[in-house]
């Protein structure tokens, strides 16, 4: 038996015992559980030091200062670039890198400025456009040349200014970049399916097919009977049942190749930016409606602009960028030249009255089932004297792209067409 | 570099400390007892109490069948003149002053004191207590608010100042344990500062004195009672039983008034922005009803009912409050009481079998009887074990493996404590756990590890074991009940640390306990202050000192040593 003043003792020794079993505990943990640890104060100190940030446009004008802009419409319309905390988009990229650790001192914050490629008067403008066509959906502009991006709004976006009363999931979809989101792409598609049959059809350009307003079972839009086409008027005329006849030409797999070379489904077209694209899909299934885009393809409305900065650029693909450091993408040839040159040349007479310069221009209405459908309108302005612009616009459920057009013309020419000389 | 300085003066000081203990460990200052044969069967290192009967559990063992198993206890008065009192049990109590030699049954002891220690009050301890003034120096004047409000600057003074008095407070000059209690207390004001803007600097400079102050005054308060008020020796029965009744009356406040806070009822609101924890205060009482009266055995009715019953009634009420770590706080001082201070092999037996039981059946029991009284604790501890073993849940793996839930503070806190730095990110602006809930209270050691660095998480813990290994040192200069005292509240302490930190840092299940002298709070600021004035006054008095200095060395026995020479 014990003495009481040995239990004692004891008792105290023991208590002593565990506080050095606590450290030896502390120290376990501190070994084993590292990389998480690290990880988690990273993240959590560059979430405190957005007020360190400053973002300028290619102007070197504020586009952020430590907080979102006053003005309402340049906060929401650079949400979707700029993102918040919980959003892991540009802001957060910078964030980080305003951050620096020392073993000795722990993070250390600097000033960081970030400087976009993005022009803030095409950016802000972009946003209005969409605000007053009353539909939800997106503008994409960027220089085909360069890939530098001078416009990427979704309307409507987050005010990170006023969201009290906001509800993360609901249908406006605020938190996300519709530019990211694929949609059915429509008619835009068929300039896909007609390269894809230029490259892998020779003498494609001579060929000949007449419309009689359904071919199988593809209906052109109302039963139009288009008549004697060739592929450029089949382009011109956005003949369901002329694509059809064309792609049914050459091989399904030949099309589903050049789809994946041309990156038409890609989701990392922007070398700088990671914002959550989704990815494209495009099945061969029903070939015959896939190759007009109403089959189950979905598409993004930046890899739609992807495609024709391409066919722009004599068909050399390349990824855009949203920093000015970003050196400019070498390319990749996705198609020859001439079959570029023929589907621009087709498409040059689509939006001549419309758009006050030299372009080449698709539509699109992507039919959704029980909606309205979707409307897709994209062109690249080709004059000497105009940007070397490639402009998507996409409207979600706004019925005939004839909406888009309007939008996406009112604004090239009120907007780009009458600013400065960049990107001429 | 301030930090880097501070750290340095805490290892000086664990250091200095640490050679103290190393040049003091054979000391001895308790009664020292030889037999007619010169034979010292009591060498002082049981303290000035020595228990004299014909049960083993006695510090002196009498053979004798005409003796009581549990006789008496001779105590060294030094108070009194100078004498050695005896204490019947079942006598009257303290009638024989003066006794050096003392007959019980048919053996004769002759009583006297050790030897006067060389280097008792020795120029280490000034060091030790000017290194922990200069440290809170260091601390103010580094202050972040010092220079948009010299007001903060009396949290500090507090502290200097009572580290000053209790160097002549301590009759060896060297308070150590004080010392390293009032470092720790000097991060209050950091801490409650944490997160401030500058219009908050008047009330939390006002918050810092109430909390700081209200820790240093009860240390001080309880060793004036410990020291001149001996109602809880002479009258324990009836102190015990009051001290049961304070319970219970806070317990009936808390059960009554308290609201729903995060789950668990411990709050009660006094008017305006005061409230106060109930289930904090009655820690205080409960210690001290712990304490079996001297000369009494532990297994009497009595006792029991002190011992055993109300701390049980405690755990029952922390359960209907659903404060699983006060319910734990309450277990771990009624099992430590209970163990030390009975002399029952059986009972001792059937402590550790039943601590054994719940330890082997805690899985079954948590999964189905603990979801029925606690969904909170329920919840922490399965997220504390996540889908792993007991081990990976002592390694911490649980917290990362849900770091979006449960482990949410424990990684926050991590993060913080051990990501920024050896030294601390002092001067950064960026405060990363500002924005979660408990960060200066049950979260303190990240937001301290954050602004001073990974080191100083390290020092912090090491000063605790200093504290508790220095009280080790002094148990040996005090009598029973004081004994008994430190070590219910070191055991309340060691908890208080190791289901925080341990908590925290996500290596024990989360239970929202505070960290002692760290944390803020007003509650905790008065239970865990008296437990660190209990334990800091384990010291010998200055009478005693001066006894064994001067006067003593006329007493001294055959079994005199010089102890540095050992």
């Amino acid at each position: 038996m014990f003495k009481k003043s040995r239990k004692i003792k004891a008792a105290v020794a023991f208590l002593a015992v565990l506080i050095i079993g606590l450290l030896v505990m502390m120290v376990i943990s501190l070994v084993t559980n590292s990389s998480e640890r690290k990880g988690y104060a990273r993240t959590n100190i560059t979430r405190m030091v957005s007020d360190r940030v400053t973002v300028l446009d290619v102007d070197g004008l504020p586009l952020y200062s430590g907080e979102y802009a006053k003005d309402r419409v340049l906060r929401e319309a650079m949400f979707p670039i700029l993102g918040s905390n919980s959003e892991k988009k540009l802001l957060v990229d910078a964030e980080q890198q305003a951050v620096s650790y020392s073993r000795f001192f722990g993070p250390k914050v600097t000033d960081t400025t970030v400087n976009l490629t993005i022009d803030r008067d095409l950016q802000v403008n972009a946003y209005s456009a969409l605000e007053e066509s009353g539909f939800f959906g997106s503008i994409f502009i960027a220089n085909y040349e360069t890939g530098a991006i001078r416009a990427m709004v979704s309307y409507p976006s987050l005010d990170v200014k006023n969201t009290e009363n906001e509800v993360k999931n609901d249908n406006t979809k605020k938190y996300l970049n519709r530019n990211m989101l694929a949609y059915t792409p429509g008619s835009v598609f068929k300039a896909v399916s007609a390269a894809a049959v230029l490259e892998n059809l020779s003498g494609a350009s001579g060929k000949k097919f007449t419309c009689t307003g359904q071919y199988k079972d593809v209906v052109c839009y109302e039963k139009t009977k288009h008549g004697e086409e060739t592929l450029a008027s089949v382009l011109l005329n956005s003949c369901n049942c002329g694509t059809t006849y064309f792609s049914s030409l050459i091989l399904p797999e030949a099309i589903e190749q050049f789809v994946s070379v041309s990156k038409i489904c890609g989701s990392d077209l922007i070398s700088d930016f990671d914002g959550g694209c989704e990815q494209g899909t495009f099945t061969t299934k029903n070939i015959g409606w896939a190759c007009v885009g109403q089959g189950e393809d979905n598409i993004t409305p930046i890899a739609v602009a992807n495609y024709y900065a391409a066919l722009a650029n004599g068909g050399i693909r390349r990824n855009f960028k949203l920093l000015r450091e970003t050196e400019i993408d070498k390319g990749s040839r996705i198609m020859m030249e001439s079959t570029a040159a023929y589907i621009t040349k087709a498409l040059t007479p689509l939006a001549a009255n419309q758009i006050k310069c030299k372009s080449f221009a698709k539509t699109g209405t992507a039919e959704v089932d029980n909606k309205p459908s979707h409307a897709w309108f994209v062109c690249a302005l080709t004059d000497e004297k105009a940007p070397k612009y490639v402009c998507v616009v996409m409207l979600e459920h706004a019925g005939g792209s004839q909406n888009a057009k309007k939008v996406a013309c009112d604004y090239i020419n009120n907007n780009i067409l009458t600013k400065g000389v960049r990107d001429k | 570099m301030i930090n880097i300085l501070c750290d340095l003066l805490l290892v000086g000081f664990i250091g200095i400390s640490v050679y103290i203990l190393y040049r003091t460990r054979n000391y001895r200052f308790g009664v020292v007892v030889s037999n007619d044969e010169n034979k010292t069967l009591s060498d002082g290192s049981g303290g000035l109490e020595i228990s004299f009967g014909s049960s083993r559990a006695n510090d002196i063992c009498v053979a004798d069948r005409s003796v009581l198993p549990f006789e008496s206890e001779v105590k060294y008065a030094p108070e009194q003149d100078g004498a050695f009192v005896i204490n019947e049990v079942g006598g009257a109590g303290g009638n024989s002053y003066g006794l050096a030699r003392y007959s019980l049954g048919k053996a004769t002891f002759s009583l006297s004191l050790p030897g006067a220690p060389v280097f008792y009050k020795s120029l280490f301890g000034l060091i030790a207590v000017l290194t922990g003034i200069v440290y809170a120096i260091l601390r103010a004047i580094s202050f972040r608010y010092l220079e948009s409000y010299p007001w903060v600057l009396i949290p500090f003074g507090m502290v200097v100042v009572y580290i000053i008095a209790m160097y002549f407070v301590r009759a060896d000059n060297a308070p150590i344990i004080e010392t390293a209690f009032a470092m720790l207390v000097t991060h209050q004001t950091e801490v409650i500062f944490y997160g401030a803007n500058e219009e908050q600097l008047k009330e939390r400079t006002i918050f810092a004195a109430v909390s700081i102050g209200l820790y240093l005054l009860s240390s001080i308060a309880v060793r004036i009672f410990l020291r001149y008020c001996k109602v809880y020796r002479e009258r324990a029965w009836v102190f015990r039983a009051v001290a049961a009744a304070a319970i219970a009356v806070l317990a009936v406040v808390n059960l009554l008034l308290a609201k729903d806070n995060n789950g668990a009822y411990n709050w009660v609101k006094i008017g305006g922005n005061l409230s106060f924890q109930p289930s904090e205060l009655i820690k205080v009482p409960l210690i001290f009803m712990l304490a079996v009266p001297a000369g009494e055995e532990f297994i009497r009715l009595k006792n029991l009912f002190f011992s055993v019953g109300v701390p049980v009634c405690c755990m029952i009420y922390a359960l209907l409050i659903r404060d699983s770590g006060v319910m734990v706080q309450y277990a771990v001082i009624t099992v430590a009481a209970l163990l030390v201070q009975n002399s029952s092999f059986l009972l001792s037996a059937l402590t550790a079998v039943v601590a054994v039981i719940v330890c082997k059946f805690l899985p079954a029991w948590w999964s189905v009887l603990l979801p029925k009284l606690s969904t909170t604790a329920f919840s922490r501890i399965n997220g504390w074990l996540g889908s792993g073993s007991f081990l990976d849940g002592l390694s911490g793996k649980g917290v990362w493996a849900s770091t979006e839930n449960y482990g949410y503070q424990s990684a926050q806190t991590a993060a913080a404590a051990f990501e920024s730095g050896l030294f601390g990110a002092a001067d950064s602006p960026y405060e990363v756990l500002k924005n979660v809930a408990a960060a200066n209270s049950d979260l303190v050691i990240g937001v301290l590890g954050e602004k001073n660095g990974s080191v100083f998480v390290i020092l912090t813990v090491l000063l605790f074991a200093l504290i508790v290994i220095f009280s080790f040192s002094s148990l040996k200069q005090q009598d029973k009940t004081t004994q008994v005292l430190t070590v219910t509240a070191l055991s309340l302490i060691t908890s208080g640390v190791l289901l925080n930190i341990g908590g925290t840092l996500g290596v024990l299940p989360l239970t929202g306990i505070v960290l002692p002298a760290l944390s803020r709070g007003g509650t905790a600021a008065i239970s865990y202050g008296v437990c660190f004035g209990i334990i800091s006054s384990t010291g010998v008095t200055h009478a005693y000192m001066n006894e064994l200095l001067n006067t003593g060395k006329k007493r001294r026995s055959r079994s005199e040593t010089n102890w540095d020479e050992e």
